[in-house]
């Protein structure tokens, strides 16, 4: 364990989660309340990490449904990756280190557009990929998509019971 | 005379080879006169205002500046050097739409850019004509699945396309040949008119 590692696992809220599995390039996996989220990015931020990648899972399907905001973050040099788990209810919002670090504005805006999470506190939550009127969130797991004007871009949306092969 | 149906002269060079079926005797006084005729083409082709604009039109296609996706580095190479798009008249890249008159659609076009594209098309004024580059904008190429939401699937489902060039991406060969055949289809009385919608 690195000493930021040991740092954040100490801290309220952080719990270790699955082994890093180093072979897949986590060297720590740990679980995190929301609450102790910003905290722990700033014990990375003040430790010299960069941020490098955020992102989020559709789990609703699951044993205690959740959405699961994952962060990584790293170091250069050598490499110490910390995949941070932030489990949140469904219809519950995250909240923002777009302030701690710049680079997480638009994967946050992503996470935002893709699987429709409000991000408290992000000053300019717009829509990433998607056009800014579109309704809907792709890739939630029970998306359809109701563009009004999808039979003139794409081909019909399959039948439900269609959707699941493959 | 009648406006935009005028006659109009042109010289053009006559045909120097005779057909192989031509069998015209080296010595001109013994040449039937008739055959004469019908075997070597007229000084002066007579033709219409159109065909002549046309003919001007197909060798000074000036495309908009744009490109969408990985098409696109291929059709830099078009105009760059190694290929050099100017030979066939069709290397002035405009910047702005209101020069263009051709649009060479290159890679994908993703549910965000499209009415972008159609913007930039009701911009060019006419005449004007499109190239379909790659297989996304002929119907969506690797990115087409039932029920996706990212991608038009296909630039004619927005503008009207004149010429499809298949590859992923095409080679430059194939955009030159694509950009040939839509001067060839220019030349047969494509005027470019009425394609706004």
């Amino acid at each position: 364990m690195s000493e930021l590692a040991d740092n954040i696992t100490a801290m309220e809220g952080v719990t270790v989660g699955d082994a890093g599995d180093v072979a897949k390039g986590c060297q720590h996996q740990l679980r995190c309340e929301l609450a102790a989220l910003r905290p722990a990015a700033a014990l990375c931020k003040q430790s010299g990490y960069h941020l490098e990648h955020i992102t989020c899972l559709d789990l609703r399907a699951d044993e205690g449904g959740c959405m699961r905001l994952a962060y990584q973050f790293n170091q250069q040099g050598a490499p110490d990756r910390l995949l941070l788990h932030v489990e949140i209810a469904p219809d519950a919002h995250g909240v923002t280190i777009s302030d701690l670090f710049r680079g997480a504005d638009w994967y946050e805006r992503e996470v935002f557009d893709m699987h429709g999470v409000i991000i408290d506190g992000h000053a300019d939550l717009r829509r990433l990929l998607m056009p800014e009127d579109y309704v809907g969130h792709p890739l939630l797991k029970d998306f359809t998509d109701e563009d009004p004007e999808r039979h003139i871009m794409a081909a019909p949306m399959p039948a439900p019971e269609a959707k699941n092969e493959g | 005379m009648e406006a935009g149906r005028a006659e109009l002269a042109i010289v053009t060079v006559a045909e120097s080879t005779q057909p192989e079926s031509a069998q015209i005797d080296s010595d001109p006084t013994q040449v039937d006169p008739d055959l004469l005729v019908e075997q070597v083409k007229p000084l002066v082709h007579l033709d219409t205002l159109e065909n002549l604009l046309n003919h001007a039109r197909a060798n000074s296609l000036w495309p908009l500046t744009f490109g969408l996706a990985c098409c696109a580095i291929e059709m830099m190479a078009v105009g760059a050097s190694r290929f050099d798009l100017d030979r066939i008249g069709a290397g002035v890249f405009r910047p702005s739409a209101r020069q263009a008159d051709v649009m060479i659609l290159a890679g994908t076009i993703s549910r965000k850019m499209g009415p972008v594209i159609k913007t930039l098309w009701d911009q060019m004024p006419s005449p004007k004509w499109a190239i379909a580059m790659g297989g996304c904008t002929i119907d969506g190429g690797p990115f087409k699945y039932p029920g996706q939401y990212a991608i038009i699937e296909g630039a004619d489902r927005i503008i009207p396309v004149d010429v499809y060039v298949p590859g992923c991406p095409p080679r430059p060969e194939a955009l030159f040949a694509g950009i040939l055949r839509l001067e060839e289809k220019i030349k047969a009385g494509d005027t470019g008119w009425g394609k706004s919608a």
